[in-house]
């Protein structure tokens, strides 16, 4: 990112295939009055360019041209690094050092003037070469020990020895001690040193006097290894990718510039840090210069912005058009201090920094001109369909009367040998009931979502599937089985389709079916006297047993003529049930040991004898007896005590656990501690903690079990309640009201439990429709608080079972209005409309605080 | 060319999938070769680098976490009772669900709130956060890596490669616990003379949640060598243990070392926002400017300053400047919208947010910037789209409690007062610390 762009005016571009490093260019004078720029690839080519840039009559500057290239030549092997110094003995002129992997040969450039620009022929004179025993990977050159007018070169090979060559002569040749990776290697001229970054990350500087004694160490004597040392080491904490020497004559001093992965150091010659520079991006190379006593330094950064500090200060950032590998400056004949940049690929730019602006250009919106009637009818038909859709919150949850989607259930009656697992065991016989949902959408959904649902101890496997984009008819096929051992308390099923419409209205279709009778029930002995007896009557003649359970029929026990049939469980559970045709008073009598077990009869034997009857429109089944209210009690009873217990359990757990997480908090605190002190015994109540858990988990673990199974029986209880309140002949809006109350599902939530509803819709119903007197509608209003003593909740059960029979009679138009004008809405009585409170505070305008706009 | 000469050259041109490659044939070869192996090592380090400082998060509220001093601290000594700003709430900046105020740039911690999906994610467990982090970054690279452990710490020559095999396993391995003996070793190995390998121990015992023993090792660096990245460890560590008052005094050393280095006073500045004292956080940023003038997070925070301190014109010139500098961000043209918007130029206002809705993908994101068109709908007195508005950025986000708040005082207009109620209640309970929708609930109470 940057607000400017960097200039090139002179760009040219070698073939394929050359690949540049670091050390692939050099700018030299060589021996003339502007600055030569040399290249050399890794295939082994060498390029000489000579930039000559003038200045045309409307202030443009030339680009590359053919003669600008002054020699290329390609040589037999790589060419590692270039570089230039006096390096032939006796002479006053600059030469070219070549690093090939095993060899080092010097060049003179030397040109034949011919008449015309072109005409000037150039040519490399080779002054001598010097084979190198090991591979080497780059070189310095300077003028090591303080010698005059000529340069010597080091060259460091790729196991790290450094070869020393004086001109034309080897001179010795070293070892660097803790040697891994060839690292950059710079001379400082003021104290005759060179500095590298040693393999554990510090720069490290050696005496050119201690290496060349160490060298003639070795010479003599080839098995001595002697150690040299450093002269001064900072530690970096970095890996360098580049180390570069500057000479402040100002300060007289010399400057040691490194770039590291993430910093920029600078250090003084005696090795003590001048400033670093914490770089926010990753460095590709950089180049550094003096002007008076500042030092600017051009970072490349890996997204080619070059960023010139002084000092530590952002002078100027510029987008470059390139990635470089290597950034130097040359002194071009119109242009002083041109950039020089190469990149991997062999582009070589000449360029400037100038002011032209980086503009950031962002793609243009793909948006066409608006027609806007067109517009205005597509915004109207869009706020159309919102206002139908989203118009008013309320809308969203009223039925459709147009159904989108109809769910047909088809119940097997012929049963399967249940292949699918279940938690029963022992059971011979096993059966499963297949159960086809059909489902015919009529507009297209974009999801549907079926669940099929039995209760417990019912299970339907499998229960939920979920189609997208359904369009067509669809049948979804699930099997429902016994699971578990327990009373039924029905064995109705229940398919909820979830849906999503294609305007994304979500939308809910339910559908009831009832399971076969056989898939739970199998045939026992009828017993003649049971505990609980429940009396149903039927105002036509009564239809005969075999005719309401023909799947029974052709038993041997059971036959067209028998007035009696009993059923039991296939998981052998629970008690028997009987049921007794009265054939004179048209009564059935529905017996058995436990109430829970006749719930499921019940519901069944209403729903056969109407089906029956389903032509006569005057036949009715009624239930004149008060209701079973011990019966119902005791199930309570049971749950609540179950429930108490889960409770008890569960706040033993909650104490235990936390218990745990304070000793083990107490043993981190130990541990940590650096003087380690005794545990006093903290690991034995760790453990004991931890078992105790175990302990009470597993409790727990039965006391669900048993809750679920006081849960079962209580619903089938309710279930019963539901069933024969139905048939009684009451008021309808009672009826209304106590079928909602009596709901068989119990829930028990871990905030509140089924006692706590059902008290406060018993005193609900207690102070309004089954008001007795004025007293009872002062009552104080409940508002669903926990349940601490049964007793009043029994209180309350008895009290609305004693009232139903004497209200039933007579017809009492009062409640309805009373019901409309009582202070408190029960959770049962959903129907009841808040008071509508909006246009209270519309005379007295309310200031009313918008929150800001937020800015990201 | 030699092979291992190529390898070096493709390390440094960055190219570290092809350097690995060479140095797997070279090492085919000679199975012994040090230096292959070395640089090997390093190129799958670097591959996967991440500047580990900037990307660091600190867990919130951990329940075994024992390392804040203070359980109830004084007012002013704290992060959390940070004295509140002294403007009032109502039209002052906008907070993070965790209190703080939000930043002009997105950094970990800065603009998260509980509930989204974000935070969801995140494990149970917060001890573990920081190195299940790393380990995560471990464990992409080593899908791509099949030849089973490239080291064993036991057998490595400490003073020649320990530094690099410690990157290594930091970063690629994600086994800090190794990485740590490693350190260990190498600290007493160099008599504890080495700044570096007590640095990295901190990075070990922070990745393992040892706070107190990364902040001493850090102070016995700080004695022997001056680094810029140590004096921001040290500062990190003393946030994370709620001490913003220490961390300070950290920083402003480091500034007395390193005059004017940007990243200390980055550090400050945020620190100093972090503990509501916006006008000095400017300040700093405002040094920052001068000092790097290319610094996005300080011309992007004093943007924002100006924003919230009403001057939107000149948040827009700060902002204008982030956007020729090339930055293309959803953020970045919502909030040129916005001051679009405040400062009056309205013909550019539509441009910046269709350009925000453009490229904004983000749901989170989207869902802020439709938040923000509905304020140019109440601006244009447009309520039926300002609902609308709303309405999407609520799709969008669910958990977008000023939203909620807004749609309540739109609804109210119309009268629908249930609706309003349930607005508020939704917007107090998804951020219970937001001011307005208690106010507004105050005020449909009393009007009752």
């Amino acid at each position: 990112m940057s607000l400017f762009r960097v200039r090139e005016f002179w760009t040219t571009q070698t073939e394929d295939d050359e690949y540049f490093d670091q050390n692939s260019m050099i700018i030299t004078k060589l021996n003339s009055d502007s600055d030569f720029i040399i290249t050399g690839s890794q295939s082994g080519v060498l390029r000489i360019f000579k930039p000559s840039c003038t200045l045309t009559e409307n202030n443009n500057i030339t680009g590359f041209t053919a003669t600008d290239l002054l020699l290329e030549q390609m040589f037999n092997h790589p060419i590692l690094q270039v570089g230039f110094g006096r390096l032939v003995s006796g002479s006053q002129n600059t030469q070219i050092a070549i690093l090939h992997p095993r060899l080092l040969s010097v060049y003179q450039l030397k040109s034949k003037e011919g008449v015309t620009d072109h005409g000037t022929q150039n040519y490399l004179h080779l002054a001598y070469e010097h084979n190198l025993r090991r591979s080497a990977a780059n070189f310095e050159i300077g003028s090591f020990g303080g010698t005059q007018n000529r340069d010597f070169i080091c060259v460091q090979t790729l196991d790290g020895m450094l070869n020393f060559f004086e001109q034309e002569n080897a001179a010795f040749c070293c070892f660097l001690p803790n040697f891994l990776l060839p690292r950059p290697i710079a001379y400082v001229k003021k104290t005759d040193e060179f500095v590298t970054c040693s393999s554990n990350w510090s720069i490290v500087s050696y005496k050119y006097k201690d290496l060349s004694e160490a060298g003639e160490a070795s010479n003599t004597n080839v098995d001595s290894s002697q150690k040299i040392d450093y002269n001064w080491c900072y530690n970096l904490g970095e890996d360098v990718i580049d180390i570069s020497v500057i000479d402040d004559f100002i300060n007289k001093e010399a400057w040691i510039l490194i770039l590291g992965e993430r910093n920029l150091f600078c250090l003084d010659s005696k090795g003590k840090l001048k400033f670093m520079k914490k770089l926010d991006y990753s460095p590709i190379c950089f180049n550094v210069y003096v002007i008076d006593d500042r030092i600017l330094s051009l970072v490349i950064s890996e997204t080619s912005t070059l960023l010139v500090y002084e000092n530590t200060t952002l002078k100027w950032s510029a987008q470059l058009q390139m990635l470089p590998v290597a950034i130097k400056r040359a002194f071009l004949n119109t242009i002083k201090g041109a950039l020089v940049l190469l990149s991997d690929e062999g582009r070589l730019e000449c360029c400037y920094l100038g002011t032209e602006p980086s503009l950031f250009v962002a793609p243009p919106l793909a948006r066409k001109e608006i027609d806007f009637e067109k517009a205005e009818e597509e915004l109207d038909r869009l706020n159309k369909i919102i206002n139908k859709s989203f118009g008013k919150d309320a809308k969203l949850l009223k039925s459709d009367t147009d159904k989108d989607l109809e769910i047909q259930i088809t119940v097997n009656p012929c049963l399967l040998p249940c292949t699918l697992e279940t938690k029963l065991e022992n059971i011979e016989n096993h059966q499963m009931c297949e159960v086809a949902v059909d489902i015919l959408p009529k507009l297209n959904h974009e999801e549907v979502q079926v669940c099929v649902v039995a209760q417990s101890p019912l299970m339907v496997v499998p229960q939920v599937k979920l189609y997208n984009e359904l369009k067509e008819k669809t049948t979804f096929t699930c099997y429902a089985f016994l699971n578990d051992t327990g009373e039924v308390p029905s064995l109705n099923i229940e398919v909820v389709a979830t849906v999503v419409t294609s305007l994304g209205v979500p939308k809910i279709y339910k559908e009831e079916a009832i399971l076969p009778i056989s898939l739970v029930y199998q045939l026992c002995a009828p017993q003649k006297e049971s505990v609980h007896k429940i009396t149903i009557n039927i105002n036509k003649s009564p239809v005969p047993l075999a005719d309401l359970f023909p799947e029974y029929v052709n038993n041997e026990t059971f036959s067209q003529s028998t007035n009696a049939i009993g059923l039991k469980n296939v998981s052998s559970s629970g008690h028997s049930v009987t049921v007794l045709l009265a054939k004179s008073s048209e009564r059935y009598r529905l017996q058995s040991d436990s109430f829970a077990s006749l719930s499921f009869l019940i519901e069944l034997m209403i729903f056969r004898l109407k089906t029956h009857y389903v032509d006569h429109s005057d036949f009715i089944v009624s239930y004149n007896s008060s209701l079973p209210s011990n019966e119902v009690i005791l199930y309570v009873n049971n749950h609540f005590t179950k429930r108490q217990m889960v409770r008890q359990l569960e706040e033993e757990l909650a104490q235990l656990t936390s218990q745990f997480r304070i000793i083990q908090k107490r043993l981190i605190s130990k541990f940590k501690i650096k003087n380690p002190s005794p545990l006093s015994n903290l690991e034995l109540l760790l453990q004991d903690t931890y078992d105790e858990i175990m302990i009470a988990t597993d409790q727990l673990i039965t006391a669900y079990s048993e809750l679920t199974k006081a849960q079962g029986e209580l619903s089938c209880a309710l279930n019963i309640v539901q069933n024969l309140v139905k048939i009684m002949d009451i008021n309808p809006e009672l009826k209304e009201l106590l079928l909602s109350a009596f709901c068989p599902t119990v829930d028990d939530s871990d905030s509140q439990g089924w006692e706590d509803v059902m008290d406060t819709t018993l005193c609900h119903l207690l102070r309004t429709a089954l008001a007795k007197s004025e007293k009872d509608k002062l009552r104080s209003t409940n508002t669903a608080e926990e349940v601490k003593d049964i007793t009043r909740l029994e209180k309350h059960l008895n009290q609305v079972f004693e009232r139903i029979p004497k209200i039933s009679n007579e017809i009492n138009e009062e409640f309805d209005l009373k019901e409309e004008y009582s202070p408190q809405e029960s959770p049962k009585s959903p129907d009841k409309e808040m008071r509508p409170v909006g246009s209270q505070f519309r005379g007295n305008p309310a200031h009313a605080y918008f929150l800001q706009g937020k800015a990201c | 060319m030699d092979p291992f000469y190529l390898a070096l050259s493709l390390f440094r041109r960055r190219k570290y999938d092809k350097c690995i490659d060479v140095c797997t044939s070279i090492l085919e070869k000679q199975s012994l070769d040090q230096a292959v192996w070395c640089l090997k090592m390093r190129a799958m380090t670097q591959r996967i680098y991440v500047d580990d400082i900037e990307s660091e998060e600190i867990p919130e509220n951990d329940f075994l976490e024992d390392n804040a001093v203070a359980t109830a601290p004084r007012p002013g000594t704290s992060m959390k009772t940070s004295q509140p700003p002294k403007t009032g709430a109502l039209g002052s900046r906008p907070r993070t669900a965790t209190g703080r105020p939000i930043s002009g740039v997105s950094r970990p911690g800065t603009q998260n709130r509980p509930g989204t999906a974000l935070d969801r994610l995140r494990t149970a467990r917060p001890v573990t956060g920081q190195s299940a982090r790393a380990i995560r970054l471990g464990t992409a690279a080593m899908l791509s890596q099949k030849e089973g452990p490239f080291i064993q710490v036991s057998r490595l020559n400490l003073a020649k490669y320990a530094k690099k095999s410690r990157t290594y396993l930091f970063y690629h391995e994600g086994d800090v616990r190794n990485a740590m003996e490693l350190a260990v070793q190498a600290t007493q190995y160099c008599d504890f003379k080495d700044w570096w390998w007590k640095v990295q121990l901190a990075k070990c015992y922070v990745a393992l949640n040892l706070i107190r023993e990364a902040e001493q090792q850090l102070r016995s660096v700080l004695k022997q060598h001056y680094h810029v990245e140590s004096f921001i460890r040290l500062t990190r560590i003393y946030i994370r243990l709620d001490q913003p008052l220490s961390a300070m005094e950290i920083c402003k050393s480091g500034v007395e070392v390193f005059p004017k280095d940007v990243s200390i006073m980055t550090e400050l500045a945020r620190l100093t926002e972090a503990l509501n004292d916006t006008s000095t956080s400017v300040k700093y940023y405002r040094t920052i400017v001068i000092e790097d003038a290319m610094n996005t997070e300080a011309i992007a925070c004093i943007g924002m300053y100006h924003f919230y301190n009403h001057q939107p014109e000149l948040a827009l010139r700060y902002y204008r400047r982030v956007l020729a500098m090339g930055a293309h961000s959803v953020e970045l043209y919502n909030n040129l919208g916005l001051c679009c918007l405040y400062s009056q130029q309205l013909d550019l206002t539509y441009p910046c947010f269709q350009r925000a809705l453009e490229l904004a993908t983000d749901p989170l994101v989207r869902a802020e910037v439709w938040y923000n068109l509905s304020h140019l709908a109440i601006a244009a007195g447009d309520m039926e789209l300002a609902i609308r508005c709303l309405t999407l950025s609520i799709s969008l986000d669910k958990t977008h409690a000023s939203a909620y708040n807004n749609l309540a005082v739109l609804h109210h207009k119309t009268g629908n007062a249930n609706l309003v109620k349930a607005y508020l209640t939704s917007a107090k309970e998804l951020e219970p610390d937001l001011v307005e929708p208690q106010i507004n609930l105050g005020l449909l109470q009393t009007a009752e």
